[in-house]
């Protein structure tokens, strides 16, 4: 239980870092090593900028500087209904058909796209 | 896989086996759990509640959290556990449960060494920072993360 505790005042806090600071704006936030290194976006770059915009409401904002995030979060939260809230016991099949497999192997294809189509088209 | 003698009849049977299969008495499998399992709690792992005992379902993949680690921060992790997520899935329904559990805790691994490597990385990027390392070399730079 205490675990759960400084998880949620950490979380909390993070929650709050994000949604009043900018990334963008400000020093303190630590950017990515491989774009510094390569000048080429990672799968993850922009993510700590969307946090920010989604906790503040602009969707928009958050697509354009890191889409896939915006676009999995439907998927994510479907994942942790099925994986922590009993979906898994109650929809086995469902689960097998949308967390199986082929679904890992899909998600591996979109990662790796992703990173590649982001630095053509400057997503 | 190695064979140990069965206490009963003397016959070399498998150290997985939960009986002997020439005379059918019990194997001290059940009391003592095989080596496998002794090496992985020694990698200090709390009791997942993800892990279920559920003979239905696989054991935890770790999709959720490896997708997360992946997207937020760390690819290279995230990747490894998503490719980990795929072995749970196909070991699983091809009958290898063993296999699966093994990938389960393979995935979980690397997807926490992600979680905290990123950690480690933003506390160690925010001390210099603080310390004042960056002055002017972020200059005219637009970065991402």
């Amino acid at each position: 239980m205490k675990k759960w505790v400084i998880a949620i005042v950490v979380l909390a806090a993070l929650a709050i870092l994000y949604f009043t600071y900018n990334p963008a704006e400000s020093e303190l936030f630590p950017k990515c090593p491989f774009y510094a290194l390569t000048g080429l976006k990672c799968p993850g770059c922009g993510s700590q900028r969307a946090i920010h915009y989604l906790f503040n409401g602009n969707i928009r904002g958050a697509f354009l500087v890191h889409p896939l995030l915006v676009l999995a979060i439907p998927y994510l939260l479907l994942a942790v209904y099925f994986e922590y809230m009993g979906g898994k016991s109650k929809y086995p099949l469902i689960r097998k058909r949308l967390f199986g497999v082929k679904a890992c192997i899909i998600i591996f294809v979109i990662v790796l796209a992703y990173w590649i189509l982001r630095n053509i088209f400057g997503w | 896989m190695a064979l140990i003698t069965c206490k009963e009849c003397g016959a070399q049977i498998s150290e997985f086996a939960e009986v002997c299969p020439s005379c059918g008495a019990p194997t001290s499998i059940s009391k003592t759990p095989p080596k496998e399992e002794n090496t992985q709690q020694a990698y200090q792992q709390p009791q997942q509640a993800g892990y279920t005992q559920n003979p239905e379902l696989p054991p935890k993949s770790w999709l959720v959290e490896s997708i997360l680690v992946t997207i937020l921060c760390c690819l290279p992790f995230g990747i490894v556990g998503i490719v980990n997520a795929s072995k749970v899935e196909s070991r699983w329904y091809a009958g290898d449960k063993a296999g699966a559990k093994r990938a389960s805790e393979e995935a979980g691994r690397w997807t926490k060494i992600g979680f905290f490597s990123g950690l480690a990385f933003a506390f160690i990027y925010v001390l210099l920072v603080v310390l004042g390392a960056f002055n002017g070399f972020w200059d005219g730079y637009s970065h991402y993360y």
